[in-house]
């Protein structure tokens, strides 16, 4: 049984990130659900877009951080780096799969369906299945290096379809609505006072994105030491290069 | 079945999910981290 040390133990900046995301959150949910006007077209229903968008877009980051700590894990070997790229994994599937689950919600009653296999929704739920294989790989291979390695590769042709996935609503015929906020420059086609809510409930999500990422991280560091503990090491050094230990 | 749902049945089915996920993931990293600390398997 591993001892528990005062780094093990939550930091209290971190009790304070997860008391500020749950505020905003709190703040976001009322905006969204109270005083945000309703749409000309959608009504009441586009207070479901400002739970929805958020949780898409972290998602995208959330694919996007784990895969560059992917491509770390890689380059240098350091067992810390896929305890990190396995965090930001762990949020990329919530995430995504809200996304997935609550876009259906938001279909249903705006446009009459749950689902439709158009490029767009195609290339989200292909993305979700690509992560679920991430960790049916890591559950299915033993070695500790060669799993990060292979999960690492995976997070990084995730990574690469999301591009394709972002531009397909405009490339390809879809049922998902056109992007209101366009990176690409060509502005933002959305009354100001939704975009305030909407990118309040942005920074909530990516508020609880954080709080799950870092706190995450602290039990993978956690589970790397008890690992090493259990494997013999006097002194676990979870950023030391090549070591051979097991962790989820 | 579903076609018959007010406006903020789905309002809150969708805020409801979302709520949901964030406890059930909380829930899940306090069970990992008791069961590393309890010694118990944790693969």
């Amino acid at each position: 049984m591993i001892q528990s040390t005062q780094s093990s133990k939550r930091p209290l900046w971190l009790t304070l990130l997860g008391l500020a995301a749950l505020v905003l959150t709190l703040v976001g949910a009322y905006l969204a659900l109270f005083a945000s006007p309703p749409d000309v077209n959608q009504r009441e229903l586009i207070r479901i877009m400002y739970a929805h968008v958020p949780v898409a877009w972290i998602g995208f980051v959330a694919v996007g951080i784990s895969a560059i700590w992917g491509m770390l894990y890689l380059w240098r070997g350091r067992p810390i780096d896929d305890v990190r790229a396995v965090a930001a994994a762990d949020a990329a599937l919530l995430f995504s799969l809200l996304t997935v689950i609550g876009g259906m919600t938001y279909s249903k009653p705006t446009l009459n369906t749950f689902w439709t296999w158009d490029a767009k929704l195609t290339l989200t739920a292909l993305m979700v299945v690509l992560i679920v294989g991430y960790y049916i790989v890591r559950g299915l291979i033993d070695e500790p290096q060669r799993r990060a390695r292979v999960s690492a590769v995976i997070m990084i042709i995730v990574l690469a379809s999301l591009p394709f996935n972002y531009l397909a609503a405009e490339w390809f015929r879809t049922l998902h609505p056109a992007k209101s906020v366009n990176l690409d420059g060509s502005g933002v086609s959305m009354a100001p006072e939704m975009l305030r809510v909407l990118l309040i409930n942005v920074a909530a999500a990516g508020l609880v994105f954080l709080y799950f990422l870092s706190e995450r991280i602290r039990i993978g560091k956690l589970a790397l030491s008890d690992a090493h503990a259990r494997s013999g090491f006097e002194k676990p050094s979870p950023t030391t290069t090549g070591e051979v230990v097991r962790v989820r | 079945m579903f076609d018959n749902l007010g406006h903020w049945t789905w309002i809150t089915l969708a805020w409801g999910q979302v709520v949901l996920a964030y406890v059930i993931y909380l829930l899940y990293l306090r069970r990992m981290e008791r069961r590393i600390r309890e010694g118990e398997p944790h693969e």
